[in-house]
C-alpha cells in the first residue's frame, strides 16, 4: 500500500515550496524558479545542517510525491523533529534564543551573498533548548542594493514580543497567540513611555518605524515603491543593521526580574528532603520501566523531575509550565546541560487551539500530542481547585494525553491546598483520595501508589493500555 | 516631535521621489523608510570617518614635518 502525501496545512504562503507528510516522513516540494535559488543556496544550507543549525535535509526522489497533481521540480526530505511548537508557546528565553539564531544565520548567509526572504518565527523550532531553522527554501541569492525585506516581520515576530517583556514586563504569549503574525511596531509604540525612547535602538526600531508607518499610511498615494527600491540599501548597512539588532537583543532581559528569583529558587530549594527524594525515586523507577520516547512533564517548574526522568531512561521530555520565571530557568538549565528537554508555556485550562487560516495553520496542542509517557506533579489541585475543573475531567484529560504516566494527588490536608481554599468557600466536597482513585481507576489501571509526604501527597503510576 | 520629524522625512522623500504612483501602500513602508534612514546614516558615518582620517592625516603630517624641522635646527 502506498501512502498518500498529506499537505501540511500550515505551509501555503510561499509559492516556492510546500511541505508534505508521507506516513511519518517529512518532504518539501520545490516548484518553479525556486529550484535555481535552492541550487544556489544548498551548499550553505548543507553546512548549517551539519552544524545542527538548520534541520537535516537530503534530496529525495521526485516520485515520493507522484500522487500530487502539481508536480514539483525537486523534492527534499527533512529529518522529523521531536515536537513542533509555536512562538506563543515559548518563554522569553526561548524566543530570544530563536531571534539570535535567526540573526546569526542571516549574518553568515549575507557574508556568502545569501539572504532570508522572510523572518517568520514559526520557521524556528527547538530540539531541547537548541533552535533549529526549518524552512530551507527561505534562503535565496542576495540582490545588489536590496532592502532587508523581512525586517518588519522580524520586528513583529521576534523583537517586539521580546521588548514587551523586557521594557514593560508583560509576557508575549497571550498577545502572540491572539495575533499570529506577532506584535506590530505601531501597537508597541503606543505602550512605550518617554524613558524607553531614550534608547537609540528603541527610538529607531520601534518609535521611528511606527511613525514612518503611520505617516506613510496617512499620506495616501505619496510613496513610489519602485523609486525607494531604486535608492537601495547598501550591503554594509544591511549587515550592520543585523549586527546591531543582534547585540541589542543579546542584552534584553525580562523587566519583571522573575527569572532571577526562580533561578535562586532552583538552587536554594532543598532537594534532599524525604519528600523530593521519594518523588525522584518514584519518577526514576517509572522512567526506567517504561523508557518513554516522548515524555510530557506538565507543571515542570525548573525541570528537576524532567532531568530525573531523562537520566533514568526517558529519551526526550517536553516540559510545560504556567510560570514564566520557571520556564526561563528551565530553558537555561536545558541550554547549559544540553539535555533533551524542551520547555513550553501552557495554561492547562486553556491549551493552544487549532487556529490561523482555515483553522489548520497552527495546530492545537491536543492534535500534536505524541507523548508515550506523562508526569503531572503538584498539578491536580491547580486545575481542580483553582480553576474549578471537575476532578474526573482533569484526570480524563491527563490520561488521554499519554498511555502511561505518573500523577500526584495533593489532598485537602496539604498546606498548598489549604492556602488555595483560605479565601474562598470550599465547594469541592468530593475532592479527596477516594474520588481521585475512583476517577483514575475508571480511565486507566493503577499500577502502584506511594504516599510521599506527611500531608498525604500521593503518587500514582497508571497505564491506560493495561486495562 | 517624532511625528513631525517622520512626517517631514516621508514628505521630503515623497517629494524627492516625484509623482505618486501607487494608491496602495505596502504595509512594510515603515520598515523601508527606517532602512533608508539607517542606510543614509551609515553612509554619512563612512563619509565622516573618511574626512576624519584625512583631517588626522593632515595634522599628523604637519606635526611630523614640524618635528623634522625642529630636529634639523
Amino acid at each position: 500500500m502506498t501512502l498518500q502525501p498529506q499537505r501540511d496545512p500550515g505551509s501555503f504562503r510561499d509559492p516556492s515550496g510546500q511541505v508534505f507528510l508521507v506516513g511519518d516522513r517529512v518532504y518539501r516540494a520545490i516548484y518553479g524558479d525556486a529550484l535555481s535559488e535552492w541550487e544556489a543556496t544548498s551548499a550553505f544550507v548543507g553546512r548549517m545542517a551539519e552544524q545542527g543549525r538548520i534541520v537535516a535535509t537530503s534530496v529525495a526522489p521526485n516520485d515520493v510525491l507522484a500522487a500530487e497533481a502539481n508536480q514539483p521540480r525537486a523534492v527534499l526530505e527533512h529529518e522529523r523533529l521531536p515536537f513542533i511548537s509555536y512562538p506563543y508557546e515559548w518563554s522569553f528565553a526561548a524566543l530570544k534564543a530563536a531571534a539570535l539564531h535567526h540573526l546569526d544565520l542571516q549574518l553568515e548567509a549575507l557574508a556568502e551573498n545569501i539572504v532570508l526572504s522572510d523572518a517568520s518565527a514559526y520557521n524556528v523550532q527547538f530540539v531541547g533548548a537548541r533552535p533549529v531553522f526549518i524552512d530551507v527554501l527561505s534562503f535565496r541569492r542576495y540582490r545588489d542594493g536590496e532592502f532587508w525585506v523581512a525586517h518588519r516581520q522580524f520586528c513583529e515576530q521576534f523583537l517586539n514580543p521580546l521588548l514587551l517583556r523586557s521594557l514593560l514586563g508583560i509576557s508575549h504569549n497571550s498577545w502572540f497567540r491572539g495575533s499570529l503574525e506577532g506584535i506590530t511596531s505601531v501597537d508597541l509604540a503606543r505602550l512605550l513611555k518617554w524613558r524607553h525612547k531614550l534608547s537609540w535602538n528603541v527610538l529607531t526600531q520601534v518609535t521611528l518605524q511606527a511613525s514612518f508607518q503611520r505617516s506613510a499610511m496617512s499620506q495616501k498615494g505619496a510613496v513610489d515603491g519602485d523609486k525607494i527600491r531604486r535608492i537601495g540599501f547598501p550591503k554594509t548597512a544591511y549587515g550592520s543593521m543585523l549586527t546591531r539588532l543582534r547585540s541589542w537583543i543579546q542584552t534584553l532581559q525580562p523587566a519583571d526580574g522573575n527569572s532571577t528569583v526562580w533561578r535562586d529558587y532552583a538552587t536554594t530549594t532543598s532537594y534532599n528532603s524525604d519528600e523530593s527524594e521519594s518523588k525522584r525515586a518514584f519518577i526514576a523507577e517509572y522512567a526506567a520501566a517504561v523508557k518513554p520516547s516522548m515524555l510530557w512533564d506538565l507543571g515542570c517548574n525548573t525541570g528537576d523531575y524532567s532531568a530525573v526522568a531523562l537520566e533514568a531512561g526517558a529519551e526526550y521530555v517536553v516540559g510545560f509550565d504556567f510560570d514564566q520565571g520557571a520556564l526561563d530557568a528551565a530553558f537555561s538549565r536545558a541550554t547549559s546541560t544540553g539535555m533533551r528537554f524542551q520547555t513550553l508555556f501552557l495554561d492547562a485550562a486553556n491549551p493552544s487551539p487549532s487556529q490561523g487560516w482555515a483553522h489548520g495553520e497552527r495546530r492545537s496542542l491536543g492534535s500534536r500530542a505524541n507523548a508515550s509517557g506523562l508526569i503531572g506533579l503538584a498539578l491536580i489541585h491547580h486545575l481542580a481547585i483553582s480553576r474549578n475543573i471537575p476532578l474526573d475531567q482533569v484526570i480524563g484529560w491527563l490520561v488521554g494525553l499519554a498511555p502511561t504516566g505518573v500523577i500526584e494527588f495533593v489532598p485537602k490536608t496539604d498546606p498548598m491546598v489549604i492556602e488555595l481554599l483560605k479565601l474562598r468557600e470550599d465547594i469541592f466536597p468530593d475532592y479527596g483520595t477516594e474520588a481521585f482513585e475512583a476517577a483514575l481507576g475508571k480511565h486507566a489501571a493503577i499500577l502502584r501508589r506511594q504516599t510521599i509526604s506527611a500531608s498525604g501527597r500521593t503518587l500514582y503510576q497508571f497505564d491506560r493500555t493495561a486495562r | 516631535m517624532l511625528n513631525t520629524l517622520s512626517a517631514f522625512l516621508v514628505f521630503s522623500l515623497a517629494l524627492g521621489l516625484g509623482q505618486p504612483a501607487h494608491a496602495y501602500l505596502d504595509p512594510g513602508t515603515g520598515s523601508m523608510f527606517l532602512q533608508l534612514l539607517l542606510g543614509g546614516i551609515a553612509g554619512a558615518l563612512v563619509t565622516l570617518r573618511l574626512y576624519w582620517a584625512q583631517i588626522k592625516l593632515y595634522f599628523s603630517s604637519r606635526k611630523s614635518a614640524k618635528t623634522e624641522t625642529t630636529e634639523k635646527q
